[in-house]
Order: structure tokens, then sequence, then C-alpha cells
């Protein structure tokens, strides 16, 4: 029988394993852009880096909501309820979807943009902090992904 | 080739060559850096005017009768580097099957005239100047690759069915490089190239032809397949003189070219420009090979913009009559 417990923990794991997809994924497009760059160009590591780091965000936003989720869940506390109705596990179920899966697709179009400037950085490296604020301007919904899930697990009673 | 294509977000394969080429694209030579070098007085000069380019390596110690020969390395040089750094060796395989074509007409026309024409090969075929030297010398062609193989059958029927005429060999290996090339599965982007070349090609063969008045004599031979606009689209177009090709270029991406119709050099040169701006048209796209490929196609006309100005200066050819033949 499905246990509303399960649902939970199932939504905890969204959050953490879709938000930390899209990182790797959005993570390894920028750096080997940046490696093949950084092979001809070593002096651009610092302009590159920035980069390859912002689609990195995503995966800690999944696992900030994820450990928020276990404190709800009593997790820390020794007060876990493994007796949760299976509306109450669909609540936290829920409530790790829109950090996870936002996280996902937002990190890999954060690498893609990001891979863009690095692309940029080694013909234009003075143009590099304006392609960074393109890759924040996708970090944006991320973030609105986060808050959602934060607001909707903070609403669980 | 897999049965589905590429999720073309997660076509990153070529991430990390991207890297390097645009890394790379900011030595390509720029119009100013080539009236630079066009103003140099006489070879010497120019060799050392370019010894802070990415040919300088190639040209140290170069006398001037040696620089076509170093362009050439520096040509040879690129593809053995783009080979390691896409690591696939299909695309490659493509891109190299021109040369591949060249060098079978040449030492099939070598054979016919009882030559050895293995100097006038190029070495960036894929396949070694020497083997294919011997397979056509013991006459092996077995031994050939699929693609050349059916080049090799159709270019010795064409030619012996036809008077012994070496020109019909040469028209049948370019029809089977142009069916190969427009129809590859590799890259899409290949083949939208070739696609284009194939329909700037045949433009240019037309005018020839109604030119000579032998359009209607050759014309079943002389055109290539595999364009946008066919061969039979432009057979049943009927064309009689330059006049009625504009009917059937009207609407094309090809029927500005018509206004230098009268101008062979300048036709040329405006060709060129179109695949050149159509290479460029993929500058901005963050993944996938179609940048890589563009770069080399770029790098390849770099190239042989050099190659003319050292021939023009070398032979006393005025400056601006160099920079009328450069396609920048």
């Amino acid at each position: 029988m499905i246990s509303g417990f399960y649902l939970a923990m199932l939504g905890v794991a969204a959050a953490v394993f879709l938000a930390g997809i899209g990182s790797s994924i959005g993570v390894q497009i920028p750096s080997r852009a940046a490696a093949g760059v950084l092979s001809e160009q070593p002096d651009k590591f610092g302009r590159t880096f920035i980069l390859v780091v912002l689609p990195s965000t995503q995966g800690f936003y999944g696992f900030i909501a994820a450990m928020f989720m276990m404190m709800k869940l009593g997790m820390f506390g020794g007060g876990m309820n493994y007796d949760m109705t299976i509306i109450e596990g669909l609540r936290f179920l829920v409530a790790g979807l829109p950090v996870g899966i936002v996280g996902l697709i937002s990190g890999i179009h954060q690498g893609l943009v990001s891979a863009s400037g690095v692309e940029l950085a080694a013909k234009q490296p003075e143009a590099t902090m304006r392609v960074v604020i393109f890759a924040v301007m996708v970090e944006t919904y991320a973030i609105l992904g986060f808050v959602t899930s934060f607001l909707m697990v903070n609403a669980i009673g | 080739m897999n049965r589905f294509e590429t999720i073309r977000v997660l076509d990153t394969k070529y991430t990390y060559a991207l890297g390097v080429i645009r890394a790379r694209e900011v030595k390509l030579l720029t119009e100013k850096r080539f009236e630079e070098l066009l103003s140099s007085v006489g070879v010497e000069e120019l060799i050392s005017a370019m010894h802070d380019t990415d040919y300088g390596e190639y040209l140290r110690n170069v006398g001037k009768y040696e620089a076509e020969k170093a362009l050439h390395a520096a040509k040879i040089a690129l593809y053995n580097d783009l080979e390691k750094l896409i690591d696939d060796f299909e695309i490659m395989r493509i891109l190299r099957a021109k040369y591949d074509f060249h060098n079978i007409k040449v030492l099939l026309k070598g054979k016919i005239a009882e030559e050895d024409f293995s100097d006038k090969c190029s070495t960036i075929g894929s396949i070694p100047v020497s083997k294919l030297t011997q397979i056509v010398q013991e006459e092996k062609y077995g031994h050939l690759p699929e693609y050349l193989r059916v080049a090799v059958e159709k270019g010795i029927d064409a030619y012996y069915s036809n008077d012994h005429n070496p020109q019909r060999l040469s028209f049948a290996v370019d029809s089977v490089m142009a069916e190969m090339l427009t129809s590859s599965t590799e890259s899409p982007f290949i083949v939208k190239y070739y696609k284009f070349w194939v329909d700037l090609t045949n433009l240019k063969t037309i005018l020839r032809l109604l030119f000579l008045e032998r359009y209607q004599d050759l014309v079943d031979f002389a055109l290539l397949p595999g364009g946008n606009i066919g061969k039979d689209t432009i057979k049943k177009a009927r064309i009689e003189n330059s006049d009625s090709l504009e009917e059937l270029y009207r609407g094309t991406i090809y029927s500005s070219l018509l206004e230098w119709k009268d101008s062979f050099s300048l036709l040329e040169k405006q060709s060129e420009r179109l695949l050149i701006s159509f290479l460029k048209s993929v500058a901005f796209e963050a993944i996938g090979v179609e940048p890589v490929i563009a770069y080399l196609l770029i790098k390849e006309n770099e190239i042989r913009n050099l190659r003319i100005i050292f021939i023009g200066i070398m032979n006393g050819v005025g400056e601006d009559l160099i920079k009328e033949r450069l396609i920048i």
C-alpha cells in the first residue's frame, strides 16, 4: 500500500534529484567550452570561471528546499510521522516539484547561455560581464521555483 | 545513423572544439589586415608581414618560390588539427572527400595520358596519395571506398562512351561527388552547404555553356545533381539565353547573382561571397558542429586569398586587381 510518508520522501528526492541533474548538465556545457578556450588562451580562466559556476546554483536550491522539507517532516528532531496520510504526503511531493523541474530545465538552458558567454570571452573579453547578466536572467526562474517550493512547504501544517 | 535525431539542446559533443575555435577565430585575418598584406612590396616583405599571423611558423625561413608550398602545409595542418579536435571520423571523411575526388580525377587522367600525375594530387584527402596511385596503376578499384569506386566506374564509362573525352570523365566524377556530398547523413549543415554549392556551380556552368553556345550539347553532362534547384528542373526550363535564366532563378537567393551574369570573374566572386556569408550565418551557434565546419571552410578561403596575394605580388599584378579577386 502506498504510504503518505513515501510520497513525501519522493518529493524531497525530486527536489534534489531533478535540480541536481539540471546543474550537473548545466555546468558541464560551459566547462567543456571553457576547457577549449583555455587551451588557446589560458589567461581567460577568471572570466570563464563565473560563467561555468552559475548553473550550479539550481542544485543548491534543490538541496536547500529538500533540507527544509526534511526539517518539516521532523527528520532531524526524531519526530518523523511515518503514518502520514496520502494527501499529506502528496503535499510534500508536489511542493518539491517546482524547484526540481524548474531547476532541471533552467540549469540546462543557463549552461547554454553560459557556454555562449565563454565563447564570447575568447573573442571579446570585455563583453563577458554582459553575458553574465543574461545568464542571471535565467537564474531568476530557478529562484522563483525555489521560492514557490519554499512557500508550499511552509504552508503545510 | 541514429534512428532518432539528437535532441538539439543536449548536442554538446563539440562544445570543447567550439571553445578552441572561438579562441582561434580571433586570429582570422580581417579585411584591414588583407589590405596591409596587399600593400607589401615584393614577396619577401609579404612573408615578413605575415610572421605574426597563424601562418608565421610555416613561412619561417621560406624562399619566395616556396611560399605556396608553405600555405599548403598550413592547410594540411588545419585539417589535421580539426580532425583531432572534433574526433569525428565520418564528418572529416566528408570534408576531405572533395580532395579524394580531385585526386582520383587527376590519377585517372594521368593513366589515360600514360603519365605520372601523382605530384598534382592533394595530400588532404582521406586516402593517402601513394595508396590511391597504386590502386589506379594496378586497376584494383575494388579496394576503393564505395563512393570513389562508383566515381571511377562512371568516369571510365563516360570517357570511353564519349570518344575518349577526358572532360566527360571529369563531369562524371564531379556528379558522383555532388551526389555524395549532398546526401551524406552525418551533418545536415554539410548537406545544406553543398546543396548551396551545387546550385551556384550549376548557375555558373549554365552561363559558361550559354557563352560557349554549347548549352544544348552539354547540359546533360555538365550540370551537377543534388542541388536545391534540381537538374531536371533546370532541364525542363529549356534555357536558351541568359535572359531566360532569370525566370528559373526568380524568387531564389541566387537571383541577385544574375546581376553579374556578364562578367564571369565578378559572378565567381559574388557566388563565393554568398557561400562565405552562409558559413558566417552559423557564427552565433553555441552548440553543434556547424561553427567548427564553418571555421574550417572560412580558413580554407583565407588560405586561398593568401595564395592569390602571393601569386599576384610575385607576378607584379596591381594591388587593385589582386583585391578584386579576394573573397573577403
